[in-house]
């Protein structure tokens, strides 16, 4: 498979699960650099040109609240999950698990093939 | 100014102007936060190229910014903000002397359908020029995205913007004391002021680009540049004669660019900066010594009596032909002077975005 084919489909593969766990990652504050430390140290990298947009978009769908604060005598932009963002992220998660039970069946018949 | 603001700076200009300022100081306190840990990890500060590293994990400011919009099919995000000027000085140049040729029209007594014409024909222009423009913008991204042109972007190549300034600043700073040499010092240091950042050349290629095509299209088709009063005025032969020169130095201002957008650092940039910059002077001494007559008359006698006699001014009866004449040396003047005094400005304005980091620091 082209390397560019490959990108492609890690990329849609990787949108919808970005957004979920960055929504989750939110239940707690964090400005934009924490926050891709955060989840790098837990096994998700995610590049500055994708969160920082990210971020905008779920604020302006009301998904998460910001706010700027001094920190470090820096001036940082907080942000976290909305109570919108709360239950939609719940959604999300039962989605999630569902959907990752029944790939992990379908996956799991085909191993020996692959 | 370092490589992060560079870079934040240059990230700025794309963005959407509603949130620009807001985004942009995000961007930049997450950068100096990050640049901060990395420092205290290391105890040391960064060197450029660790800047660079860094910067090169948040791409292109053209595709960082290109990020932050949405929804806007027609024309990609990452042409978008430099479609969206061109639009607006086309349409806005269209606009200016379709709307002097229809007052002219009303003024002279004008038919309400000879005006319901010239109108009508406003909008079929601008409509033209639009589709035009959309369809050249559309080209670029096309070609910007299949030749990965923003994805081999190297973050060194902004840091010609902050290095030469002190070199340029003391360059200056002697030619004031060596008075009477100051042009050709102010003119070093001017070369050396003026970097060759990759981000503004996109947009000025883009631009020259849309704007050669449309003046020499308005060469060959009036129309586009005399809006209604095309029926009555064509370019005069000497204009004719020179249109070859005209393409030719348009396609070398092109070339030019487009190596500057691809090759930022190729050693023949600064040669070429100097022969524009004296090309101006030609211009100027060629417009002055020039008989100023760009247009001609080809109109019927019944609207040489409308417009023949416009103006009494200065002594002498003036016609259509003789104040578009006019007008049009203005413009070729004003374009001249500011070809030259262009680079005083940049160097002006370098002088004092370094004295505000200065102050700031």
């Amino acid at each position: 498979m082209a390397p560019d084919q490959f990108d492609a489909l890690r990329l849609e593969l990787r949108r919808g699960c970005l957004v979920m766990a960055v929504l989750a990652q939110l239940r707690r504050e964090h400005y934009g650099y924490t926050l891709k430390k955060d989840l790098a140290d837990q096994g998700l990298e995610i590049d500055e040109g994708t969160l920082y947009p990210l971020l905008r978009r779920l604020e302006s769908q009301g998904l998460l609240v910001s706010e700027w604060r001094e920190e470090d005598k820096r001036n940082k932009r907080f942000y976290r999950l909305s109570p919108s963002g709360k239950s939609v992220l719940k959604e999300l998660l039962v989605e999630w698990h569902s959907i990752n039970a029944a790939v992990d069946r379908i996956v799991g018949g085909t191993r020996s093939v692959a | 100014m370092d490589l992060i603001d560079s870079y934040v700076q240059s990230v700025r200009l794309f963005l959407p102007s509603e949130q620009r300022d807001d985004i942009a100081r995000e961007l930049q306190e997450d950068l100096r936060s990050q640049v901060e840990d990395q420092q205290t990890e290391l105890g040391r500060s960064l060197t450029a190229s660790e800047q660079a590293a860094l910067l090169r994990q948040y791409g292109h400011p053209m595709l960082m910014a290109a990020r932050y919009r949405r929804g806007r099919n027609l024309i990609g995000p990452v042409i978008f903000p430099i479609y969206w000027q061109v639009m607006k000085l086309i349409l806005g140049i269209l606009t200016a002397t379709n709307l002097a040729s229809i007052g002219l029209l009303v003024v002279r007594g004008g038919s309400l359908p000879e005006v319901g014409n010239a109108v009508t024909r406003f909008l079929d222009n601008g409509l033209e020029a639009a589709v035009f423009i959309t369809l050249v913008a559309a080209l670029c991204e096309w070609s910007l995205s299949r030749f990965k042109v923003l994805e081999r972007w190297d973050p060194a190549s902004m840091q010609s913007f902050a290095r030469p300034l002190r070199t340029a600043e003391r360059a200056a700073h002697h030619a004031v004391r060596e008075a009477g040499r100051t042009d050709s010092l102010v003119r070093r240091a001017l070369d050396n002021a003026v970097p060759p950042l990759q981000v503004r050349s996109v947009s000025e290629f883009v631009m020259l680009s849309v704007f050669t095509a449309w003046s020499v299209l308005g060469l060959t088709f009036p129309t586009l540049i005399f809006a209604n009063a095309a029926s009555m005025l064509d370019w005069a032969p000497a204009v004719d004669r020179m249109f070859p020169v005209i393409v030719v130095v348009a396609i070398l201002a092109l070339v030019d660019q487009y190596v500057r957008l691809m090759r930022p650092a190729a050693p023949w940039l600064r040669v070429s900066r100097i022969v524009w910059a004296n090309a101006g002077w030609v211009f100027i001494v060629l417009l002055a010594v020039a008989d100023h007559r760009w247009v001609m008359w080809i109109g019927t006698p019944e609207q040489w009596a409308r417009y023949g006699e416009l103006a009494v001014f200065a002594g002498r009866t003036w016609s259509l032909v003789d104040i578009v004449n006019v007008v049009i040396t203005a413009i070729l003047m004003i374009v001249a002077v500011f070809s030259v005094i262009g680079p005083c400005w940049r160097l002006r304005r370098a002088f004092s975005r370094r004295g505000a980091h200065t102050a700031h620091a």
